[in-house]
């Protein structure tokens, strides 16, 4: 048994001489008597391989394929068996077959790039570009240089579609090729020699910090139009709705009757105590432009300051900003109150013929003004409370005094020269006193001014976006 | 191409020292490609993606693209949970002016709405809710779409993000904690190493760097 190595040896190297010679078919015949006698697999798969190599240069394919695949299984380490099946499969057109038995050598191989890259190029052939790309990217972990597989890349992100990709693969090849003579064909013009800064850094070893790139290109400019901003006020609004309401079909009624309540229980306290008006003015008038005026402020500041506390995903749309929440929430109240000064006068004229017709662009004039005013103070009290969380307990008493001194319980007319001098600051006192003269013209309006709470608000909202622009939100966080 | 020029970023918290998150960093990441932001924490992850979204400024330099941006699907809650699953689609609707039915036509045929429609966003599972804002964003015209913590998204949602990305020569940034999806759907990979970003042309690579620094 001992002699039985030296013998298979003998043969072995008998059959490869007869190889070398160029007698393949005795050197078929040689390697089966040498495979039939080894003592071992592995020796054994070496001469099956002899043998079906053999059998290929002779042209039998079948034979050589039955050989190979033999030697294959006796050595699954032998990588030299399913490289001849590719050949064979290869000869025979099946591309398919190709493809496994090169899968299986590179298995064997990891380091392999060619065979990777081959199998890339097989699969891209195919019009399998997924499966192209991945056998590509394999081939150029293995060699970061292997230029058919940087070729394939730019083939493959072509196929998809995707020419930046293509770009940045062709990119690559010409920094390690620059005179490859593929760059031309594939992208239509050789690229330009790109910067070593430009070049993806794809490889293992980690690259020196880049050198500035160019400034990019001017960027096109998206400026959305007015309608624009309306429809997205107008879907905040319907949205902050849909969540109050839930669905209520009486949600117009609801909102109308907390300011019908505090207006019919001011004009029963007020008719009761047999207040006197100046100019004659009804006291259902009195009160309800005292009362619209004040709740189409104070709701719309209320809004504007608490529209950053619920965005509830709100804002994570692009487009939507909290300005247009602020805006929605603000218009809201602001436009109810305005309906309901409007149709409470309906069934005062009823009652009382000989009422004047509300002056309407004046109407519209104070409300506008007031609500311009709300936003702008809400914002602004939401602003600095951000900032310094004990401007709240100062905004609370801003308001209170707000509301004290805006005339919706006494006349300024009937208050002596030095308070009404005090009380002629309060902006909202002058939009109440507008808004009950545009209800009755005989209601004096010699002390105030409209255009005092215009600049009011103006300096407000200046205030605001003032505001607006010297706070960085940080990152993580929504501006 | 989205252009980082000398754009650095820093997260200051009230209970912890000042992080930097991103140093100086010049870059042109392509607009068009599926890129896996890998590697980092989490808030830098997330950071980077506010930065490319816009929704918040670098400490300094700028970046920079022409491109419209999605919302960042499951960073921040893109749905009002108070309302239905119906309301929010039409308040999408309005806002990004679209016709309403062809919205919920479009995303009902990606995640079957049929039975949703009338919950309550609250009473969605967490994986209800991200396939439902996944199918939202993927129906919407959006040219950039940006999605933070790929790792707790089920692989076909991003396998269908990203196709639909594609069929509109729209773009993907996704940020991950795990490599697996920057193997499969990443052409490209951004890759953030001790604050400084790196755009690597192999997904993989990248993913394997960064499972062999986890480990």
């Amino acid at each position: 048994m001992s002699l039985a190595v030296p013998n298979e040896a003998e043969r072995l190297a008998r059959a490869a001489s007869l190889f070398r010679r160029r007698q393949f078919a005795d050197a078929a015949l040689a390697f089966a008597e040498a495979a039939s006698a080894s003592p071992t697999a592995t020796l054994s798969a070496r001469a099956v391989l002899g043998e079906a190599r053999a059998r290929w240069a002779v042209g039998d394919a079948p034979a050589a394929r039955d050989a190979a695949s033999r030697a294959a299984s006796l050595d699954p380490d032998l990588v030299a068996a399913p490289l001849l099946l590719a050949r064979i499969a290869a000869a025979d057109g099946n591309r398919a077959g190709v493809i496994t038995h090169l899968r299986r050598a590179a298995s064997l191989r990891p380091a392999s790039a060619t065979l990777r890259a081959r199998i890339a190029t097989l699969l891209a052939d195919l019009g399998r570009t997924e499966e192209a790309l991945a056998a590509a990217r394999e081939a150029l972990a293995a060699d970061p240089d292997c230029e058919s597989a940087a070729l394939i890349v730019a083939r493959c992100h072509l196929a998809r579609g995707n020419p930046t990709l293509a770009r940045l693969a062709v990119a690559r090849l010409a920094r390690h090729h620059p005179d490859h003579p593929a760059l031309v064909p594939i992208l239509g013009a050789r690229p330009p020699e790109p910067r070593p800064e430009q070049a993806p850094p794809d490889t293992a070893p980690p690259e020196p910090e880049p050198a500035r790139l160019a400034a990019p290109t001017p960027l096109r400019p998206r400026a959305p139009s007015l309608l624009d901003h309306l429809a997205i006020i107008r879907a905040c609004m319907l949205r902050g709705l849909a969540v109050k309401y839930a669905g209520n079909p009486f949600w117009l009624p609801l909102e109308l009757v907390r300011p019908t309540c505090v207006v019919g229980a001011h004009w029963l306290l007020f008719a009761v105590l047999q207040k006197s008006m100046p100019g004659q003015i009804p006291i259902p008038l009195f009160v309800l432009a005292g009362f619209s005026v004040w709740f189409a402020f104070n709701y719309a500041a209320i809004g504007a300051a608490n529209a950053v506390n619920h965005p509830a995903g709100a804002t994570a749309w692009p487009g939507v900003t909290l300005t247009h929440l602020r805006l929605a929430r603000a218009s809201w109240p602001l436009l109810v109150n305005l309906t309901f000064c409007l149709l409470a006068t309906v069934p005062f004229r009823l009652v009382r013929a000989d009422l004047p017709v509300p002056n309407l662009p004046m109407t519209f004039l104070v409300f506008a003004v007031a609500g311009a005013a709300g936003i702008g103070y809400g914002t602004l009290a939401e602003r600095v409370t951000s900032v310094v969380p004990a401007f709240a307990i100062a905004e609370k008493l801003i308001s209170w005094l707000l509301f004290v001194t805006c005339g919706l319980y006494f006349v300024v007319y009937d208050t002596t020269p030095l308070i009404a001098k005090f009380l002629l600051y309060n902006p909202l006192l002058h939009l109440i006193d507008f808004e009950r003269h545009a209800f009755d013209p005989g209601y004096p309006i010699a002390y105030v001014d409209l255009r005092y709470p215009a600049a009011f608000a103006f300096s407000l909202l200046l205030l605001c976006l003032v505001a607006g622009q010297s706070v960085r939100h940080p990152a993580g966080a929504a501006p | 191409m989205i252009h980082f020029r000398g754009a650095s970023c820093s997260l200051a918290r009230r209970s912890a020292p000042l992080t930097l998150l991103l140093m100086p960093t010049d870059l042109d990441i392509p607009s068009d490609a599926s890129v896996a932001l890998v590697g980092g924490s989490p808030d830098a992850r997330t950071a980077l993606l506010h930065l490319i979204a816009h929704r918040a400024a670098p400490d300094a330099g700028t970046v920079t693209h022409d491109r419209r941006v999605s919302p960042i699907i499951n960073d921040e809650r893109l749905l009002h949970p108070a309302l239905t699953v119906l309301a929010n689609l039409r308040f999408i609707a309005r806002a990004q002016f679209l016709d309403e039915r062809l919205l919920l036509r479009a995303v009902d045929r990606f995640c079957g709405l049929a039975l949703l429609l009338s919950e309550q966003v609250r009473s969605l599972d967490g994986g209800q809710r991200r396939t439902l804002e996944t199918a939202i964003v993927a129906a919407l015209p959006y040219e950039l779409v940006l999605l933070d913590n790929a790792q707790q998204m089920p692989l076909p949602a991003i396998a269908f993000l990203r196709e639909a990305a594609r069929a509109r020569g729209a773009g993907l940034i996704f940020a991950s904690a795990g490599p697996r999806p920057a193997r499969l759907h990443a052409d490209l990979a951004l890759l953030l190493q001790g604050g400084r970003l790196r755009l690597e042309s192999d997904p993989g690579l990248a993913a394997s760097r960064i499972e062999r620094e986890a480990a």
